[in-house]
This record gives structure tokens, sequence and C-alpha cells, in this order.
């Protein structure tokens, strides 16, 4: 009943191109942050159902109608005791359902976001917000250096293991304790890999002049124009939305 | 058009020199092949070659290096990168980026170079390589000897005169071995200048036009691989010929100095007709 892989199907990263992943980031970027706005303009259920129907047109384009609705299948029963949970101590069913629902719709918005557009792409889209090229490209090589040092534990376990070490054994202080043998070679070769990416760096001219420039550039494409367009719809008519019906407060408890 | 000028270095908080004495001069076209002992200090050399020492190594230097004549004191590591590009050892560490097309470009942004030429040159390269097919991929997913091609390719794409190399091969598997060996011969063949530290003798010895041992921080021994190879005197300092050179031995070929397999057959070929007639 409870499929924890099921509930995290909508974060899996997407296996080839769809419409949405090659708009511009920036695009995708604004349609994520509308997305994430229009549910907390107001927190009438009108308002989120609204929400999650303005997104239909993004999980079509992002291809990922199967990923969402095996994912929501899979949580229905977390859905259920959530709004249950909820009623019990706001009991109002409406608010209940609308603040589940809010989540629901938060979580498709990041999931489409964050499935659709690759590291690489993020890290274009932060220098584009003016973020300093140290932060984007620190960023960039984190994720560049994940998999190698994920190897390098592997590695590490693996040798200590091969030595008779053993790593699940005895109280938590114990195991804690046990970890020791594999930070310590950890750290010395992640150390050891900085200063060679360094000296990597140092040769390729990096923070040499004042006026880098640019390989990749994203362009403003029709789809790009139509999607920017369709937020900006979208986020007036949320806030009209907001404006029609009554509100509900946030947490209306009794005393 | 490099020239090291009796140099002796010492790596800070170490109390032996790492390099000693050492004068080396390198002409354009030449394939040179630097042996020696784990330890000896071929990655010190090569690190002179284009600035690392003295400017991101601290220590204490004697003597001095020029690159067309300029003092690597005087320029930085950034411009000495145009004349002299230094690959390194372990592929995964020089990698910066997620994707092989902007793993190339990177040096080139970094330089401020217009984007149409570094599109133009990211092409060249690739192509130069074999590797057009890697353009797009992630570079996480690359095999080792992937990874090092296009560490390669973007360290030439910023078209050094010289290309330095510091033991590409020792991460890799034989085949993609063979197959880095093959790429800096032909890159040689059109002319690039070529620097290679290396363990693996039976690949390279037979592309080099020329070949220095190093032991204990000084050129011990200098010349031609095919002489220095069959001279019988190389093992003292730790170099084990390649497997050529001993079956040379072992069937009496060895006035043809063969280095590679291939030469090694068409000697022993000949030594059979001879025996014949
Ligand atoms: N960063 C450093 N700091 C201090 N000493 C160093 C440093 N790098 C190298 N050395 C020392 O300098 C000497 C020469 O080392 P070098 O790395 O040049 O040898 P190598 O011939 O490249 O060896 P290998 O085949 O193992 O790569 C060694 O004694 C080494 O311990
Ligand atoms: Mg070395």
């Amino acid at each position: 009943m409870l499929d924890p892989m099921g509930m995290v199907e909508i974060f899996r990263t997407q296996v080839g191109e769809t419409p949405y992943s090659k708009l511009n980031p920036l695009t995708k970027f604004i349609l994520f942050a509308s997305f994430i706005a229009l549910p907390l303009i107001s927190a009438s259920l009108l308002m989120q159902i609204f929400s999650l129907v303005a997104q239909i047109p993004l999980i079509i384009l992002s291809r990922s109608e199967r990923r969402v609705k095996r994912s929501l299948k899979a949580s229905l029963l977390f859905i259920v005791i959530l709004v249950v949970l909820n009623y019990l101590t706001t009991h109002s069913l409406e608010f209940s359902l609308a603040m589940v629902l809010r989540l629901v719709s938060m979580i498709i918005a990041s999931a489409i976001f964050m499935t659709g557009t690759s590291p690489a792409e993020i890290g274009d889209l932060l220098t584009k917000l003016r973020i300093p090229l140290q932060i984007t490209f620190s960023f960039v090589i984190a994720l560049r250096f994940i998999p190698v040092l994920a190897d390098d534990v592997v590695m590490i376990i693996t040798s200590q293991v091969s030595r008779g070490y053993e790593l699940e054994k005895g109280s938590f202080l114990e195991k804690v304790k046990r970890l020791v043998p594999i930070l310590i070679p950890m750290i010395i070769i992640a150390i050891r890999r900085g200063h060679q990416l360094a000296e990597a760096l140092e040769t390729k001219a990096f923070g040499a002049t004042e006026k880098r420039s640019s390989y990749v550039v994203y362009e403003y494409g029709r789809g790009d124009w139509i999607l920017l367009i369709y937020a900006a719809i979208i986020i007036v008519v949320g806030l009209m939305v907001g404006t029609l019906t009554p509100q509900f407060q946030l947490l209306p408890f009794r005393y | 058009m490099l020239k090291i000028e009796d140099v002796t270095f010492r790596y800070e908080g170490s109390k032996r020199p790492a390099l000693s004495e050492v004068s080396l001069e390198i002409n354009r076209g030449e394939f040179l092949l630097i042996a020696g002992l784990s330890g000896s200090g071929k990655s010190t050399l090569l690190r002179l070659l284009n600035g690392l020492i003295p400017h991101f190594y601290r220590g204490e230097m004697k003597g001095r290096v020029l690159v067309d004549g300029v003092d690597t004191r005087e320029a930085s590591v950034a411009q000495l990168s145009r004349k002299v590009g230094l690959v390194f050892q372990n592929p995964d560490n020089q990698i910066v980026t997620l994707r092989v097309d902007r793993e190339i470009a990177f040096g080139l942004e970094n330089l401020g170079l217009p984007r149409e030429e570094i599109i133009e040159r990211i092409d060249e390269v690739l192509k130069k390589l074999g590797i057009e097919h890697l353009r797009k991929r992630s570079t996480a997913e690359l095999s080792g000897g992937e990874k090092q091609l296009v560490a390669i390719a973007s360290v030439l794409a910023m078209r050094p005169d010289v290309i330095v190399l510091d033991e590409p091969t020792s991460e890799l598997d034989p085949f993609s071995s063979a197959r880095i060996a093959k790429v800096l011969g032909n890159l040689n063949r059109e002319g690039v200048t070529v620097i290679v530290a290396e363990h693996r003798l039976d690949l390279f010895a037979p592309k080099a036009s020329r070949m220095i041992v190093i032991s204990n921080g000084r050129i011990v021994r200098e010349g031609h691989p095919r002489e220095l190879l069959y001279r019988g005197d190389i093992s003292l300092h730790g170099v084990r010929p390649p497997s050529v050179v001993k079956l040379a031995r072992k069937y009496g070929v060895v006035e043809a100095r063969p280095l590679a397999v291939g030469e090694l057959i068409v000697a022993l070929r000949r030594g059979v007709r001879i025996d014949r007639s």
C-alpha cells in the first residue's frame, strides 16, 4: 500500500528531450516561480484547484502525465492521512483539502522544473540571474564531483571491508566511531582532488580575464513567449480568483 | 623554443631539492619522452614548463625557464597556457564541466574568445582526435580513456605550441593507452611539439624523437630512444626497457634496434632470410 519509490516517481530524471526541456531555462524558472506563487495567493479551495488545473499544459509539455499519475496514485494513502490529520486540528474539510492540494500542486511544479532542467542549465540560470561566477562555478563543480567522490567512498568501503573491517556492527556510538576509517581517507582524497583541480583550472586560464566569453547561448523561441504570456495570464487570473472568494484564516484554531 | 637553464627547485617544506641543476632545450616539432622512477622529478620538470612552478607551487627556485624567450617568472600561468598546454595524470581531476563540448569550450571562454571561434575550435579538435560522437555526452558517463581524450582535446583547443602530458595513461587500460599514444603520434606528425612523462615505454618510445631519463632530480641520460634503450645501462636508473627490446636481444636482432612490435617482426623476418641463404 505504501510505496515510497512510487511517491517520488515524479522526481525521476527525465530521459530524452521534451518540448518543455527545450525551453529557455529562464522561461522554465519563471514558470516554476509562478506556479509556486499561485497557490500561495489565497488559501481557498478554488484557488488550489485552479493552480492544479493551470499546470496541466506544463505536465503535457514535459511529458510527465504518467509519472504524475503514478506518483499521485502511490501517494493517495499519504494524502488521505494528511487531510484527516488536518481536519482533526482545523475541523474544516474544505480548508484541509485546500492545504493538501496546495502541497501537491507545489510538488508538481518543482518536479516539472527539476526533471526538465539539466544541472548545467541551472548553473547557466544562476549566471543569468547575476550570481557571481565563483558561486555558480562552485555549484557546477559540486555536481561534477558528486559521482567521482561517490565512487571514492565505495572504493574506500570495499577496500576496508576486504581487510576484515566491519561497518555495521555494535551500538550507535560504535557505528559512528567505525565511520572514522572511512572518513579520513575520504578527506585526504578530496583534498588531493581539490589541489589537482586547482592546478588544472590554473592551466586553463580560469579567472585570467575580466570579460569571460560564453559558449552556450539560449535563445527565446516562440514556445518561450507563449509560455511567458501564459504565466502572466495565470498570475492575473489567480489574483482575481484570490479576491473573488472569501478568505480563509491560515490557521483557524479554536480555543 | 623551451629552455630550462640550470634549474634547481626545492618544494617548500622538503629538505631535498626535487630537481637539481637541470638544463634542457626543447625544439619545435620534437616528441620528447621523459622516463624515470616514481619520485624522480618528472612531474616537477613538467610543472616548470608552464609556470605552475614557481607561480602555483611554493619553494626555492634557482636558474630560469624560457618559453619563446620569455622568462616564466615574468609571465602568468594563464599567459603561458596559450603556448604550453598541460594535461594531467588523472582525467577526473581536470574535467570541470558537465558536458564534453562545454569542457572544450571552458578554457576558450576563460580566454574571452568570441563564440564563433569557440565553436570552430571545438569542431576542429573533436575531429582531430576522432571523438566527434562524444560532443554532447555528459562528462560523467565517459570511460577513463574517453575522459583523457577529452582532457587532451580541451588543452589542444587552446592551440598551444607545445602539449605536455604527465603520465596520461597511468589510469587507463592497455587499449585506451595505445589509443592515446597513437593520437599523440598523429599530433606530432602534424607539427605539434609533444612532451610526455610515461612509464609505458613500449607504447611511447616508438613515437619519440628524443628521450631523457631522470633519476633523483637529475637528467642522467639523453638521446634517441633507439640508442638509449639498447644501451643496457639504462636499467641502473630503474627504467625497464620494453619487451620488444628484450625479445630483440633474445633473438639476436639487436643491430636493427626495433622498438615497435612491427619493427621486431620485420627484423626477425630479415634475420630468417639471411639464415636461409
Ligand atoms: N607538492 C609537493 N610538495 C612537496 N614535495 C613534493 C611535491 N610534489 C612532489 N614532491 C617531491 O618531489 C620529488 C619529485 O616528485 P615528482 O612528483 O616530480 O616525481 P615524479 O617523477 O613525477 O613521480 P611519479 O612517477 O610518482 O609521478 C619527490 O621526492 C616528491 O616527494
Ligand atoms: Mg608525477
